[in-house]
């Protein structure tokens, strides 16, 4: 297995009795990325999610996260993860604060260290005035930030998040969205199921579709900054018959549609190469007029998917 | 300080109930010590023993009950399980944060019987308060354990509570005995003679240190932290041998002795594993898949309990029969654990094809219900018929055992499992 990784999964299989949940997926998912796991209902999402928490024993294959191995080591495993249930498993009876604090020293959090972790995590999701408010009294959307600080207050690097925005109003839902953004800035990974793209547009920069237990799919989104493989919108101030031919020249470029002024491109790189492909059609004699990195709906991407001819379970 | 003692102790001891509780106990000893003619103290002793068995044995182990049960009905059992907390640390925490309130009212009136019972009441009342304490000990482990496989069998069962009160009754009358009797007596023990009292202790202690040890052992399993069943089987062969200390025989050796205690033992514990134990198809594929790729370690961490008692019991029933057969073959119970043992896969395989059905539901329940159609229905119905041989046939209690009765347990178990393997290859 690659350590390298924050998940590997391998040749995973799960089984209820005379149903494959799961079949044989194999997957790895680079740290700081947000992977959206999609499929429709009973694809399999939260009986993957389980079994890479631990939380359900596979029939087959082997989970590996942030470098321990989830099946011969559970608990060490659970020291690195961070996990939202679509039902948050909040005790109603503590306070925000008591139920961060005992979440804390049950990852191990140093008893030393614990009341710092708990305000800073407190402050990070802005639950810092609900701190001594019984989690019992609190709101969907309250209850949902206890839950996901709940996750993060051992700060690990990798999150699992079932449904997480299952029951949001679009205000927490946004702000939920720019959370994630901010946590894979800082580094970690987080696999996201939900059934609702809409909501997993806003910050996935991977997607992984599932479909009756197998995986159809695992690929950067077009757009995301870790793809190496970018989509480019160009316009031009006039029609470009030949401008096929001009691309042909070009390493690492293919046009995926000409309407005359304007036409998709695919691009094989970073920035360095999108700055290249403006500078060579520029060079070229195209009048380009616009030129910008289309990102791919994951709506769109997901119907491309399960769509394609391989896609059938 | 372990952190599920820490939040149990945060949900169970309020400033209210570290108030009130001393409070309320103060108010009911001054009541009894004023109105009652000149034995006051013994009166507040009765009382205050008799309260602490209450506070501790029973409602220490509801509460060792709902220390998993809330869990799983609350769904916040997945997020105990997604903690680092390892299974020793979760055991004890729960086993006494769960039960902290019980130990602080119950321990108070303990302190009180203790205080105003010595020299006051005929009986070893620091013994019987060790009892009490030991007593609850083992209550609160057993109705944790059996809380905790139904939790791993249904999530989100309420089936346990009954079985638990069950037990705990059985169990509460045990240690109970002495103290309420005028004469405690005695206890042969392997030919040797104890005051009940002390044989009580010391068994309540160790059985309530094994009662700790198989919770945390569940435990393991609820963590999928993987482990051998090396633990079952030492607990059997001990208490194979503690049973065969009361059993008093005119003919058979020691070894026939726990060989026939071992079968018993075992067959009781392989059916109360079989019923309360996390099991069925995708349990046993896994232990296929290991066995069939020869991972002889991994598939000993699939193993569920019941096969292992099952084993056991045919090594004793084995064991039994080779020391009869060295006795002078004089043993009659010995050729019957052979028939107990046969009838005990036919009952595993029964459930088994239950199990494997493609939606498997309430398969505890129907097994019970056809066991008892098999048991008593039939039996009682071809007495009626007038056909009792038959009848005995369909049971493992019989006067003879060398001949029809073993063929027609063999062949009863034969068609049992040829029956649950038929729909496990159609799975």
């Amino acid at each position: 297995m690659n350590s390298a990784s924050a998940i590997v999964v391998h040749q995973l299989s799960f089984e209820y009795p005379g149903v494959k949940a799961l079949s044989n997926v194999s997957f790895r998912i680079e740290p700081a990325s947000v992977t959206a796991l999609v499929g429709p209902n009973g694809a399999g999402k939260s009986t993957l999610l389980r079994c890479i928490a631990g939380l359900d024993r596979p029939l087959l294959g082997s989970i590996e996260l942030a470098g321990v191995d989830v099946l011969e080591q559970p608990r060490l495993a659970h020291r690195r993860l961070g996990y939202l249930a679509d039902f948050y498993g909040l005790y109603d009876a503590l306070s925000v604060r008591r139920a961060l604090s005992y979440m804390a020293a049950a990852h191990g959090v140093a008893e030393r260290d614990i009341a710092g972790t708990v305000e800073r995590t407190a402050k990070r999701l802005e639950i810092d005035d609900l701190l001594e408010r019984r989690c019992g009294e609190l709101s969907r959307g309250q209850r949902q930030r206890v839950a996901i600080g709940q996750a993060l207050v051992h700060a690990p690097p990798v999150l699992l998040l079932d449904e997480p925005a299952a029951g949001l109003d679009p205000e927490a839902r946004h702000a939920l969205a720019r959370l994630f953004t901010r946590l894979r800035g800082e580094g970690m990974t987080l696999l996201v199921s939900s059934h609702i793209l809409a909501e997993l547009d806003e910050y996935s920069s991977h997607m992984l579709v599932l479909r009756g237990g197998r995986m159809i799919e695992h690929r950067a989104l077009a757009g995301g900054a870790a793809e190496p493989v970018r989509r480019l919108r160009l316009e031009l101030v006039s029609p470009a018959p030949d401008l096929a031919d001009v691309l042909a020249g070009i390493d690492g470029v293919r046009m995926l549609q000409n309407a005359g002024r304007n036409a998709l491109l695919e691009l094989t790189g970073a920035d360095i190469a999108q700055a290249a492909l403006l500078r060579a059609l520029v060079e070229r004699g195209l009048a380009v007029s616009s030129f910008a990195q289309e990102r791919e709906n994951l709506h769109a991407s997901y119907l491309r998917t399960v769509g394609s001819p391989g896609a059938a379970p | 300080m372990n952190p599920e003692l820490r939040r149990n102790l945060w949900l169970e001891l309020s400033a209210h109930r570290l108030l009130a509780t001393p409070a309320i106990i103060a108010l009911v000893g001054v009541l009894i010590l004023t109105n009652s003619d000149g034995n006051g103290y013994p009166a507040l002793a009765t009382v205050a023993g008799s309260a602490s068995l209450l506070l501790l044995v029973a409602w220490g182990s509801k509460l060792a009950v709902d220390g998993i049960g809330d869990e799983t009905r609350n769904r916040t059992w997945d997020s105990q399980r997604l903690t680092s907390i390892g299974p020793w640390q979760m055991t004890w925490g729960k086993l006494a944060g769960a039960t902290a309130f019980a130990w602080y009212g119950g321990g108070l009136c303990l302190a009180v019987f203790v205080l105003a019972g010595v020299g006051q009441l005929d009986g070893p009342v620091l013994k019987l308060a060790g009892l009490v304490v030991a007593g609850s000990v083992l209550c609160h482990a057993l109705a944790f354990n059996a809380t905790l496989m139904a939790a791993q069998r249904s999530p989100g069962t309420r089936s346990s509570n009954a079985l638990v009160w069950i037990v705990v009754l059985l169990l509460l009358s045990s240690p109970a005995r002495p103290w309420l009797g005028d004469n405690p007596g005695t206890v042969v023990w392997w030919g040797a003679s104890y005051t009940t009292v002390n044989f009580a202790l010391v068994s309540a202690a160790v059985f309530a240190a094994w009662a700790v040890f198989g919770a945390y052992r569940s435990m393991c399993g609820a963590l999928h932290v993987p482990t051998v069943p090396w633990a079952l089987a030492v607990f059997l062969c001990f208490a194979s041998v503690y049973a065969a200390g009361f059993v008093s025989v005119p003919t058979g050796s020691v070894a026939s002795l726990v060989a026939v205690s071992g079968v018993a033992v075992s067959l009781a514990a392989f059916y109360g594993l079989l019923f309360m134990e996390q099991t069925g198809a995708m349990t046993l594929r896994r232990l296929q898949l290991q066995i069939s790729r020869r991972q002889w370690v991994q598939a000993q961490q699939e193993l569920p309990g019941w096969p292992v008692a099952l084993l056991l019991a045919l090594l004793f029933a084995i064991g039994s029969r080779l020391a009869s057969l060295r006795d002078g073959g004089t043993w009659a119970i010995a050729d019957a654990a052979f028939v107990f043992w046969l009838f005990a896969v036919r009952d595993a395989a029964l459930m088994h094809w239950f199990a494997f059905a493609r939606q498997p539901r309430r398969v505890v329940a129907t097994t019970l219900l056809y066991l008892a159609l098999l048991y008593g229905l039939l039996p009682w119905l071809l007495e009626a018929f007038g056909a009792p041989a038959l009848a005995s046939l369909l049971l493992p209690f019989s006067v003879d055992y060398s001949g029809p009765n073993t063929a027609a347990a063999a062949v009863q178990a034969l068609i049992a499992v040829s029956i649950a393997a038929w729909r496990w290859r159609r799975l």
